[in-house]
């Protein structure tokens, strides 16, 4: 499903306009960005929940020209589901 | 920071942002995340622009043991979501997280930099040092200068000169020390050899003169032979084992014919002393044919040296009957063969001494043009790898200082280099992360 089609579907379910379902959902995405960047981890009930995580530095071998090389430390977001979604896709 | 965010506080900040009741921003973000949920259970991936790709993962059954009894089972698979956050995301994120956390990182980095900075040093390798010491000390005990010739062709790897010409240089006077040192050596033999003659002359109270001049010609021939063997070995490798042979078995034989005549006028205990040093002599020459083998492939560069010395060996043989024979010696080995014939019909009663005195200077003699020879080929290798050596290196773990050695030089041998310009509590035992000095 692509990003026109489920903006369609969502706002057949709330009766807005494609335009405010665009710019309301840009803007939770955003909010839900900005808590996370924070360091703070979101959770959303019946969905999941997103957490910054912290991947340390290390160092890689490469095998060719035999250097060490630093993989600097970085922060990425993982999102993990939450019971319920789990237990509603696994239902059958 | 670290807090939880509620769903709660997401509807609230999403009013805020767009300006919308919190109802509407409320049934908007339930609409949205459940419409996830939909598209999710329906088997269908999806991609939410600035947020990232939702998919779905289907895991397979797979199978488990229960620890506490054993048993197989097998675990059901299940669907996932797997997220994928998209880059521009995980920019933000770092771009926030550097200037938060700034000097955490860089402290991080900087402490694992080095390490990684660090290259494999290139493995070289070097000429074997551990040859010339050993035929060095071959040769003799008398000899006192020859090692310090030894430390010198260390001291040159040691030392990084910048041009080639430096090296010449040094391998030049490193080969006239070591010319002159086997110089003396072979004086001193010759001293040494003629005092026993004078001491066994004295014991059968005969007079010196008379017997001296058979003795030694015989002996300058054989001398002579045997340089001519050692010649002939270095030009053609197949004839080399037969002409050893032969200079073997000249040495052997020539002792035997002679040992009937002492045996007249000495006791037996002579001929036991004799075949005793035979033996000696047999070991030795054994030993010097295995480490000239050795260096066969060295033999091109030192036979210029080798041409040069034959004719010398015949000097302390000659000297201390006749101050006429080196010279002749020198020029005329065959007219000495001759000359060496009728002395010997003259008299026979001083063939006795000769089989002892021979041996022995044969061997001492043959080591000790040895030395000169391995100088040559060790001072070019020097040159090549001297550039490539660190001047310093940090011990690793389970690292040893013959590792290290064996890494840099390709010896073993330079351990004892090392272990002079560093000091160690317990050289078996340094600690990681020592930095050793390196020659």
């Amino acid at each position: 499903m692509t990003n026109k089609e489920f903006l369609e579907k969502v706002s057949q379910k709330t009766n807005l306009g494609m335009d405010q379902v665009k710019d309301m959902s840009a803007s939770l995405v955003s909010a839900v960005l900005e808590g996370i960047a924070q360091g703070n981890s979101v959770t959303i009930q019946g969905f999941g929940s997103f957490e910054p995580r912290e991947k340390a530095s290390r160092r890689i071998y490469n095998p060719t020209s035999k250097t060490y090389l630093v993989v600097p430390s970085k922060t990425t977001l993982s999102y993990k589901m939450s019971a319920a979604l789990k237990t509603q896709l696994n239902k059958e | 920071m670290h807090e939880k965010l509620s769903f709660q506080y997401i509807i609230d900040r999403l009013a805020q942002m767009s300006g919308v009741s919190k109802k509407v921003s409320e049934s908007f973000s339930k609409a949205f995340f459940d419409t996830i949920v939909e598209a999710l259970s329906a088997g269908e991936s999806l991609k939410i622009k600035g947020l990232g790709t939702f998919k779905l993962v289907e895991v397979g059954d797979r199978e488990s043991v229960n620890v506490s009894t054993g048993m197989r089972f097998v675990i059901p698979g299940y669907k996932k979501v797997a997220f994928t956050a998209e880059d521009s995301v995980i920019e933000e994120l770092n771009a926030n997280v550097e200037n938060v956390d700034h000097a955490d990182l860089t402290d991080k980095e900087e402490s694992v930099e080095p390490v990684s900075a660090k290259e494999e040093p290139v493995r070289e390798e070097i000429e074997e040092e551990p040859d010339i010491e050993t035929l060095i000390q071959v040769p003799e005990p008398e000899q006192v200068e020859q090692p310090q010739d030894s430390f010198a062709g260390i001291d040159m790897l040691i030392s990084t000169p910048e041009s080639v010409e430096d090296i010449r240089q040094q391998y030049e006077e490193a080969k006239t020390k070591m010319e002159t040192a086997v110089e003396e050596a072979r004086k001193a033999n010759a001293e040494k050899i003629r005092l026993e003659k004078l001491l066994e002359r004295l014991e059968k109270n005969v007079e010196p003169e008379r017997m001296d001049r058979p003795e030694e010609r015989p002996e300058c021939a054989e001398n002579i032979k045997i340089e001519e063997s050692k010649k002939d070995k270095e030009e053609p490798t197949s004839d080399e084992e037969a002409k050893r042979q032969e200079a073997f078995n000249r040495v052997m034989a020539a002792p035997k014919t002679e040992e009937v005549k002492p045996e007249r006028k000495k006791s037996s205990k002579r001929s036991m002393w004799l075949t005793l040093l035979i033996v000696l002599l047999v070991a030795i020459l054994g030993v010097f044919v295995y480490l000239i083998y050795r260096n066969i492939e060295a033999v091109e560069q030192v036979q210029p040296e080798q041409t040069t010395q034959p004719a010398k060996p015949s000097k302390p043989a000659a000297k201390p009957t006749k101050p006429a024979q080196p010279t002749a010696s020198k020029t005329d080995k065959d007219s000495l063969q001759k000359a060496s014939k009728p002395d010997s019909i003259k008299a026979p009663k001083p063939d006795a001494p000769k089989p002892q005195t021979e041996p022995v200077k044969e061997p001492k003699e043959s080591p000790k043009t040895e030395p000169a020879k391995p100088a040559k080929p060790d001072a070019k290798p020097a040159k090549e790898q001297k550039p490539e050596v660190p001047k310093t290196h940090r011990m690793q773990r389970g690292e040893s200082l013959t590792r290290v050695s064996q890494k840099y030089y390709g010896t073993k041998d330079s351990v004892r280099a090392i272990l002079r310009i560093n000091t160690f509590a317990n050289p078996d035992n340094i600690p990681v992360g020592a930095v050793v000095k390196l020659p």
